[in-house]
């Protein structure tokens, strides 16, 4: 993939798989039982530096 | 079929085993013991069928528990003790007369107002505690009210009844309660039940001596927050009052009654849709009227930013449609007898008295406490709990699950003299701080569909969930079959954080190089 975006993907997948899905810059998975507030305060800071660029 | 036979018509009779059979076919392979049974911060396992012969092993025990729960509520009933707010004296007292007026049946005074007081407004309160109980919790820069027995003729100051704490000592007549133990402090660290009851034994094993035990005894009333689990939260106040009893026989003394005064918990309030706070208040003051509180206080659905005179009284009503609606105020203990709730009692009973044990061999309450052991103990089980909410084990409607991004959040505080609601461990607060922080953030989110909606939505939807939490709203995609339209998509708009949504097969399928 060409863009900056931060990629993740939805479900649960294998260790394995997701390091394999790394190189197409798939970072994480979001699935039922995630940390949910240290996830969603990892993707609000995507926010704030784009604001401070 | 007609009324008659109906009345004959006879069921066969079921065994656990039998029932536990079906339940297991129900489940299609799940295992039945992790799947119905569910463990308790405490460590007590809630099974999902209770039955009498599971009640008829604890057998004598039962029937002292329903006889110390009786004998330690007396009365069938409770009083609403619903908070007053106001700015000065007289606003008071015309806000009481109203509240008393619309359902309120104590006079509540909390020293989070400091109001100043004249003579002719302590006569005019006098006069209102001569009628109505009172509640006072006072702090020791705020006793000015005390001064409302010095308007009161001695005759009628033995009538009075109430109770009041004070960071002071209180010379108050011989009806009203002076002793508070206060489980609300452990209760507001995030301790369990079990620290809840282990602690309030504690402290009263601190407080009352072997030489003047009954005149301490009924100078003592105890308070508990009653947060939302539902039988759980029965079972505790049953449970105190079993402990009582066993504590007193300890000293060698009948047990006196002890009131309990409870409120609604704020550990689970939140400010994220407030609203759905009146269910919670709802639901822990059944728990509370069915546990056998003496007092109970709601805290409005807004109290974590600024209440109103409209949420004052709808908090309020939520105890007059239990009363009116329910008439449970006309049955002593409602639960007695119920196989859940008196197992649930039993278990509670035996744990916290194992624990106050252990607190007493720790060097009882104030050492426990200065040694940082009780302190720790708390902190570790709160610690579990707040991780139960950041995966959803345990649900926060409107602000763990089904938030709704859109909504205003409101910016109040609790006032600061509010201290110990305000330094209460709130399950919610994470996620309020998260809500407020992408209200300061620009970020452009997507949901990228790799297949058609129908095949996707499961999943899209529950992202959007996911990310609705964080007060994020993503953009949808039409569906992307390939990379380039993908790479398209995201540049377009500008997207810095996306989810893909479709499944392994989709992912493999999709080119991403």
């Amino acid at each position: 993939m060409t863009t900056d975006a931060v990629i993740d993907v939805a479900g649960k997948y294998p260790e394995q798989q997701m390091a394999e899905w790394k190189v197409f810059h798939i970072e994480d998975a979001i699935y039922t039982g995630k940390h949910i507030t240290s996830k969603l305060e990892q993707i609000l800071k995507l926010g704030k530096e784009a604001v401070q660029e | 079929m007609t009324i008659e036979s109906m009345k004959q018509t006879k069921f066969s009779e079921r065994t656990y085993e039998e029932w536990q059979a079906a339940a297991e076919k129900a489940l299609k392979g799940k295992p039945f013991n992790e799947t119905l049974k569910t463990k308790t911060l405490e460590g007590i396992t809630l099974e999902p069928l209770y039955t009498k012969e599971m009640l008829g092993q604890s057998g004598e025990m039962i029937e002292q528990q329903i006889q110390a729960v009786r004998s330690g509520k007396q009365l069938p009933g409770w009083f609403i003790a619903q908070e007053t707010a106001a700015a000065t004296a007289t606003d008071y007292l015309t806000a009481v007369k109203e509240d008393l007026a619309r359902g309120n049946e104590m006079i509540v005074y909390t020293s989070y107002q400091r109001l100043e007081w004249n003579d002719s407004e302590l006569k005019e309160l006098a006069s209102l505690i001569e009628r109505f109980p009172l509640y006072f919790r006072l702090t020791s820069d705020d006793t000015q009210i005390l001064r409302v027995f010095d308007f009161m003729e001695e005759e009628k100051l033995t009538n009075v009844q109430g109770v009041i704490y004070s960071e002071e000592f209180v010379k108050a007549p011989a009806k009203v309660r002076t002793q508070l133990i206060d489980t609300i402090p452990v209760h507001h660290a995030g301790g369990t039940i079990i620290h809840e009851l282990g602690v309030a034994l504690s402290i009263l094993a601190e407080t009352v001596t072997k030489e003047d035990f009954q005149k301490q005894a009924e100078n003592t009333w105890v308070r508990f927050a009653v947060d939302t689990a539902f039988f759980q939260e029965i079972a505790k106040l049953r449970a105190f009052r079993v402990l009582w009893t066993a504590f007193c026989s300890a000293y060698g003394e009948e047990a006196p009654p002890i009131p309990i005064f409870t409120e609604t918990s704020v550990r689970s309030y939140s400010k994220l849709d407030p609203y759905v706070n009146l269910l919670r208040a709802g639901n822990a003051t059944f728990s509370a009227v069915l546990g056998g509180t003496n007092a109970h206080t709601v805290h409005p659905h807004d109290f974590l930013t600024v209440s109103d005179a409209q949420s004052r009284r709808i908090a309020r009503n939520v105890q007059l449609v239990i009363k009116e609606e329910t008439h449970v105020n006309h049955v002593m203990d409602a639960s007695a007898g119920s196989y859940f709730i008196e197992t649930l009692t039993n278990e509670y009973v035996d744990a916290a008295w194992r624990y106050f044990l252990e607190i007493e061999g720790a060097g009882g309450y104030s050492e426990a406490m200065n040694s940082g052991w009780l302190t720790d103990d708390i902190q570790a089980k709160w610690m579990e709990r707040k991780e139960k909410a950041a995966v959803r084990e345990m649900s926060l409607i409107g602000t763990n699950v089904y938030a709704n991004p859109q909504e205003p959040v409101k910016d109040g505080q609790i006032d600061e003299t509010h201290l110990e609601y305000m330094t209460a461990k709130r399950l919610a607060a994470p996620f309020e701080k998260l809500r407020a922080r992408s209200k300061e953030v620009m970020l452009k989110t997507a949901i990228v569909h790799l297949g058609p909606l129908k095949a996707v939505k499961a999943q899209s939807d529950f992202v959007q969930g996911f990310l609705a939490v964080g007060g994020i709203e993503p953009m949808i995609s039409p569906e992307i079959q390939t990379a380039q339209e993908l790479n398209q998509f995201l540049a377009e708009n500008h997207i810095q954080y996306a989810v893909l949504c479709g499944g392994k097969k989709k992912l493999m399928k999709l080119p991403l190089v």
